[in-house]
């Protein structure tokens, strides 16, 4: 009973640890997987044990945008291409293993290993702050995109405009302009030819 | 509950030089789907239009001083901001011009390409203006993804797809540092205002200094120093030239902006100064060195330009260390003046390589240019004055950047660290005589049949542009008290006299 | 009043435009463009020194200021482009475009046929512009840079025609010998910005006059030896001993360089700098006497090899050396403003002279030995004339020009009381430059215009006075050699604000002097036309008789040979040792450099893999290094 009740307890920490270990696996898997079938789906399980600290957090909008949003369309998105490009194994490749490679990984540790003391001190200073309970819901999030934060929101809808752009010119085939799709011309070229029918005999 | 804070005309006035210059990028990219055989050199004369906007906006700005806050803080409009936005519209109207002759002889000339500019420049002069993390980090943004894209836009070339594949990944993975380290900072101060972030030093330190450290690594792989250099010389290679000459100057100068005005504004307390300017002055040493000694053994012109302004980046540095060092407004002028001179010289010698590229081929390697003195004498003659100011030659403008830049160093006490910057401008001497040497004192190897120099990327809009910078990097040389006194206003708004 | 700053600029627009567009157009158009400009100078500084007669009552508006732009400012070092516009200036402006256009036009005539006419005036007008920089320039740093420039062109001109080795190494010489000249004058304005922290004439002359009453010996110790370095460098630019070698060799210009930069203009430079700076001389009693020695022994000296010389231009070169010895004669004994109106006549009577002796020249297709000149005065009359008048007037005959300057440089040297030179020593030395002037000017004077032709046949044939772009600058400049001595009280009161007035000799001595220096004028130029007329033996004689001494004067007493075998031989010693060591030591460390960095560069480029990955490892260590660096592993504690 009494473990059951420090569980309970404990229960937001355990659950915690739980996630914020599953997405770490996750992220290490989208990393190390040769497929990318598997790369993507490993992608999910991070987002979503992302999604689920949010919810410990009690930012539960965030939480549910976090899913729609990422598990939902993005990571969807990528399987689907995935799925269209259709690899195969051959194509992937397999996995070599080189010193360099180790170093690198090294090097990688080292560098997280670095970040650890910087971030061991952060929870003092923010954990004390009292929460305010409307917090991450979607009214104070919509207050803030709208009032504090509008410049950026709208500026992320330049950079989300540019980067369409850039796909398109990067991925379509051929985009020298083809006359008959334009609507004004053909409307232009379609006066001209009545007019032109009317001037002959 | 309070209510919305209401965001009025004003605001929008406010962000006027980069509101403008989207607003025109969505223009274009309406006017190509309904005029699409009509819109392109259309496109070419509305960004021009846009951009001498932006400029003329932030020039009288500039001059009249304005100094205020739009978006509840997001962005400042004070004098420093205003000179960013006036370097940066002149360096991207440089790149411009010299851009649709060169498209149109690769067989790209697509409307998208002057969307992408605009959109990319309304990034940068909202990433001048920021105040706050996340702007910041939302216009930086703005100003790298259509710079990915335009480094491919030559798309049947595989060199430029695979520069730009490799400057986006190594941009993505900046990135990736830099949102840490917002993330860390705004934890630390429960804040993004730049303002803010010093209290975030006195209640949690190690936030705050891990932030610090990655969002200058952001920042420094954006202007290429040495060891977040790698992706230039290979983006700057395989990017089509005008889009090197944009990479090499507008997006070069803009992340300095940002770049200055955290390191004065947020980590200009004295301890956060103790961490930081030691390693700057480190890597301020690294680059010039690396920047240089690499640029000796280039034969591509391009490729050497490339090194050569990661060099360049690393005098800038010097500069930003001294005017931090001394706290004073006059030696961060120079600074601005360097940047305003730089976007000159740099944009002219591409200018040159643009004006000699052929249908398919570009005239990059410098033995390309042997006999140009000989053939060509107006073109050679502009190439050398580029070349001579970016030398470092008296009495052109190039010479009192450095002159200035120096000077202030020497006066900060940072003698050790400009003796380290002489000797390598006098090693870059070596490189940049190179071109001339090629140009004027080489015999071709085969002096029956000397390389014919066609003009085939002459255009107007080209010709104006090399006039322009190379009467201005001469005249800002001999009467360099315009642009100084205005540099002085500007950086005044952000270094207050004592 | 117009702005200063146009006076140089219209030069410099007339010989862009030349430079530019210069092949699209004639000949008469670049001349036109040339000599307007120059003539456009000179109606600017004209109508800018009315103005400034007109407001010479009020103190203040005796000076007109152009601050142009800053061009230099780093902290305490400010080099402002300020030109200023006082008398002094005045004086050496309308005597450079003045006597420069007329050399314009003359040269129009002189270089009709010449392949490098536009060459030739976009150099002139070049020189003119950093001419007027020089004397136009408020901040020493900004006359050094004229200085320069009027050195550049000097050396352009004087190899103009630099196919012929002769000339072009006549131009290395005058370059050389002014470099080590301007060392000197260098290093004198370096201390100067040491002491003073300025480099500002004007802010100079206040300092000094606010602190000369506190001075100390250390004080006048530093003040000599500013004035001596910055004397070097004047003893470069304006051919004293001992770098007056450099002269006689540029008369391998044409013959209208000569008469503008190595007469008129340039080599005064030397004593206009002294007179502007005469502030920082009075300062220094030193070094006052060593100008007014080293000037007066100049003076005789170069008279002395005068007398020997054949070539008619090298006469004339000695002669303008030696006439500024009189220049600095006068400076050094402080009597500025004759100084500087011996500099003006000097400037009409010499221009006059080499111009005629151009004329001459031209004429006699290319000879320049006298003698196988002689009997011109029948082919040429206006050359002749005009040429009278300069012999009368550097004779110094009442009442041409040069009677009235040398006569008070004389009374001002007889009436010198420093403690360190006699004044009566000077005046002697002087009165001997003067005879002696008188009498190689009579020598060349009779040699040339009278008594029988000694050219070849063919020469002769071709004898022809000279077109009237070339005679009437003669006549002009003869009008003004002629009649410029009256206008010495006017010129005294002129210069007045910047040199006081001089003081007032007593009656008797000033006549007693005029009538010794009449009597040196006029004995020396008797003697000669009696000795070259009727006596043509007498030289012969004196020659063989004393045949070391006149071959000594003949051969300007060795010196150029003793400056080859010394100077010049320890140098070259120098340059051989130097070379040994520049060819084994120092290239090999240049290439070891050279190499070592484009081993360093190579290597470093091995990094750049173009692998991806490789880079994020680099990206990634940098991170690592800079994490350790900037706090984040040990941040600093909370303050």
């Amino acid at each position: 009973m009494i473990i059951l009740q420090t569980l309970s307890a404990r229960l937001p920490d355990i659950l915690f640890y739980l996630f914020a270990g599953l997405s770490l696996i996750g992220a290490v898997q989208v990393l190390c997987r040769r497929n990318p079938m598997n790369a993507a789906v490993s992608m999910v399980v991070t987002v979503l044990s992302i999604a689920v600290l949010y919810i410990l957090l009690s930012a539960y909008f965030i939480a549910a945008a976090q899913m729609i949003v990422y598990a939902g369309a993005i990571v969807v998105l990528f399987i689907f291409v995935i799925m269209l490009l259709n690899l195969s194994a051959k194509e992937i490749g397999r996995r070599r293993y080189t010193l360099f490679k180790a170093f690198a990984a090294f090097v990688a540790a080292a560098v997280g290993v670095s970040l650890l003391p910087g971030v061991r001190g952060a929870p003092r200073a923010i954990s004390e702050q009292p929460i305010d309970p409307s917090f991450g819901s979607a009214k104070t999030v919509g207050r803030l995109l709208f009032g504090e934060f509008l410049l950026p929101f709208e500026l992320t809808s330049i950079l989300i405009l540019a980067a369409m752009v850039a796909g398109v010119v990067l991925a379509k085939r051929d985009i020298t302009p083809n006359r008959t799709f334009s609507p004004v011309d053909a409307i232009l070229d379609l006066l001209l030819k009545s007019d032109r029918k009317d001037k002959s005999p | 509950m309070e209510s919305l804070i209401p965001v009025g005309l004003t605001d929008l006035q406010g962000v006027y030089p980069a509101l403008n210059l989207a607003v025109a990028g969505i223009v274009i990219l309406l006017l190509d789907a309904f005029f699409p055989m009509r819109s392109k050199l259309l496109s070419a004369w509305i960004t021009l239009i846009a951009l001498h906007l932006s400029f003329t906006c932030g020039l009288h700005r500039l001059t009249s001083g304005m100094d205020e806050t739009f978006f509840h803080g997001a962005v400042r409009m004070d004098p420093f901001t205003h000179a960013f936005t006036v370097i940066i519209c002149l360096a991207s109207t440089l790149a411009v011009l010299s851009a649709p002759k060169y498209l149109r002889l690769r067989d790209c000339h697509y409307a998208e390409y002057y969307a992408l500019i605009l959109f990319s420049v309304s990034g940068m002069l909202l990433f001048s203006a920021a105040e706050e993390l996340i702007m910041l980090f939302l216009a930086l943004e703005t100003m790298s993804i259509p710079v990915y894209c335009l480094v491919a836009f030559t798309r049947d070339n595989e060199y430029s797809t695979e520069a730009s594949m490799k400057y986006f990944v190594m941009g993505a993975f900046a990135t990736g540092f830099m949102v840490y380290g917002v993330a860390l900072l705004y934890g630390s101060a429960g804040s993004g205002y730049f303002a803010d972030l010093p209290r975030g030093a006195a209640s949690s330190p190690g936030l705050f200094y891990s932030g610090m450290t990655l969002v200058l690594i952001g920042f420094l792989f954006k202007i290429a120093a040495v060891p977040f250099n790698m992706w230039t010389p290979d983006a700057y290679e395989g990017a089509p030239t005008p889009v090197t000459t944009f990479m090499a100057e507008a997006v070069k100068a803009a992340p300095f902006s940002g770049m200055i005005k955290l390191l004065i504004v947020a980590f200009g307390f004295s301890q956060a100064v103790h961490l930081w300017m030691p390693a700057f002055i480190g890597i301020a040493i690294l680059t010039m060195v690396v920047g240089n000694m690499v640029a000796l053994v280039q034969t591509d012109m391009k490729r050497m330009l490339g090194y050569s302004s990661i060099a360049h980046s690393g005098y800038i540095l010097v500069g930003i260390v001294a005017s931090v060092k001394l706290n004073s407004s006059e030696a961060l002028a120079s600074v601005l003046y360097y940047l305003f001179i730089y976007v000159l010289m740099n944009a002219g010698a591409f200018g040159i390589l643009i004006l000699f590229s052929h249908k398919n081929k570009d005239t990059n390697a410098i033995d390309d240019l042997v006999g140009l003195g000989r053939e060509r004498p107006w073109a050679a003659a502009f190439m050398g004055i580029y070349t001579l100011s970016l030398t470092g030659i008296p009495p052109l403008g190039g010479f009192f950047g450095k002159f200035y830049i120096f000077s202030y160093a020497i006066k900060a006490g940072l003698t050790p660290l400009v003796i380290v910057a002489i000797l390598t401008s006098v090693m870059s001497a070596f490189y940049y005589l190179k071109i001339i040497v090629a140009m004027y004192f080489r015999e071709p190897s085969d002096p029956q049949h000397p390389a014919a120099f066609s003009y085939e990327g002459y255009s107007v809009f080209l010709i104006a542009m090399l006039c322009f910078t190379a009467f201005g990097v001469i005249y800002f040389g001999i009467f360099p008290k315009t642009p100084l006194t205005l540099a002085r206003l500007a950086a005044a708004s952000l270094i207050p006299a004592p | 009043m117009i702005l200063l700053r146009y006076i140089i600029l219209a030069p410099i627009a007339a010989l862009l435009l030349n430079l530019l567009f210069g092949r699209f157009w004639s000949k008469t158009t670049t001349a036109f463009l040339a000599c307007g400009a120059v003539f456009v100078s000179f109606a600017a500084a004209a109508n800018n020194c009315v103005y400034m007669i007109r407001k010479l009552a009020v103190p203040e508006m005796q000076t007109i200021f152009d601050p142009v732009f800053s061009w230099i400012s780093v902290g305490r070092v400010q080099v402002p482009v300020d030109l200023v516009f006082d008398p002094l200036s005045c004086v050496m402006c309308l005597i450079i475009t003045g006597v420069g256009f007329l050399i314009h036009v003359y040269s129009v005539g002189y270089m009709s046929h010449d392949p490098g006419f536009r060459r030739f005036f976009i150099y002139l007008n070049l020189f003119i512009a950093f001419m007027l920089i020089l004397v136009l320039a408020d901040n020493l740093a900004l006359l050094f840079v004229g200085w320069e420039g009027v050195g550049l062109c000097s050396y352009l001109l004087i190899g103009f025609w630099h196919t012929d080795m002769k000339n072009a190494s006549a131009g290395k010489k005058a370059f050389v010998v002014n470099r080590v000249g301007d060392l000197g004058f260098l290093l004198g304005m370096l201390l100067i910005l040491a002491v003073f922290g300025t480099l500002s004439v004007t802010d100079l002359r206040e300092l000094i006059s606010t602190a000369a009453s506190a001075m100390t010996p250390a004080s006048t110790a530093v003040a000599t030896t500013i004035c001596l370095l910055l004397f070097v460098g004047a003893t470069g630019k304006s051919a004293q001993i001992p770098l007056y070698v450099w002269l006689p060799d540029a008369m391998a210009g044409p013959t209208p360089v000569s008469a503008l930069i190595h007469a008129a203009t340039m080599v005064t430079a030397g004593v206009y700098m002294i007179a502007r700076l005469h502030f920082l001389y009075a300062l220094s009693p030193v070094a006052s006497a060593v100008v007014a020695a080293i000037g007066a022994a100049t003076a005789l000296f170069a008279a002395v090899i005068g007398l020997a010389q054949n070539d008619i231009k090298k006469v004339l070169a000695y002669s303008t050396i030696s006439q500024l010895g009189y220049m600095f004669l006068a400076v050094g004994v402080g009597a500025y403003t004759f100084g500087i109106f011996h500099l003006t006549t000097h400037a009409f009577f010499k221009a006059l002279l080499f111009l005629g002796s151009g004329s001459v020249i031209h004429a006699m297709s290319g000879e320049q030995d006298m003698q196988r000149m002689g009997g011109l005065r029948r082919y040429m009359p206006v050359t002749y004339w005009t040429f009278l008048v300069g012999t009368l007037a550097i004779a110094g005959i009442w009442p041409l020009s040069g009677f009235f300057s040398k006569d008070e440089i004389l009374l001002s040297a007889r009436l010198a009381s420093t403690p360190v030179l006699s004044g009566a020593a000077l005046f002697a030395i002087g009165l001997c430059a003067a005879f002696l002037t008188a009498f190689y000017m009579g020598r060349l004077f009779t040699l040339t215009f009278f008594g029988n032709s000694r050219a070849s046949e063919e020469t002769k044939h071709h004898i022809h006075e000279s077109p009237w772009t070339m005679g009437g600058p003669l006549i002009l400049l003869a009008v003004l050699a002629a009649g410029a001595g009256f206008g010495l009280r006017q010129f005294e009161n002129f210069l007045s604000p910047i040199f006081g007035h001089p003081e007032e000799a007593p009656h008797e001595i000033k006549l007693a002097i005029m009538a010794v220096s009449l009597l040196a004028g006029i004995t020396g130029l008797a003697l000669s036309l009696y000795v070259y007329l009727r006596r043509p033996d007498i030289p012969r004689k004196i020659s063989t008789s004393a045949s070391l001494l006149c071959d000594c004067i003949a051969n300007k007493f060795y010196i150029d040979e003793l400056y080859e075998k010394t100077v010049v031989r320890l140098v070259y010693i120098a340059g051989i040792v130097s070379h040994a060591f520049d060819k084994h030591v120092v290239d090999r460390a240049v290439n070891w450099t050279g190499g070592g960095l484009r081993f360093g560069g190579f290597m470093l480029s091995f990094f750049q893999s173009g692998n991806v990955g490789t880079y994020a490892v680099w990206f990634l260590i940098g991170v690592l290094a800079l994490l350790h660096a900037m706090g984040g592993v040990h941040p600093p504690p909370a303050p």
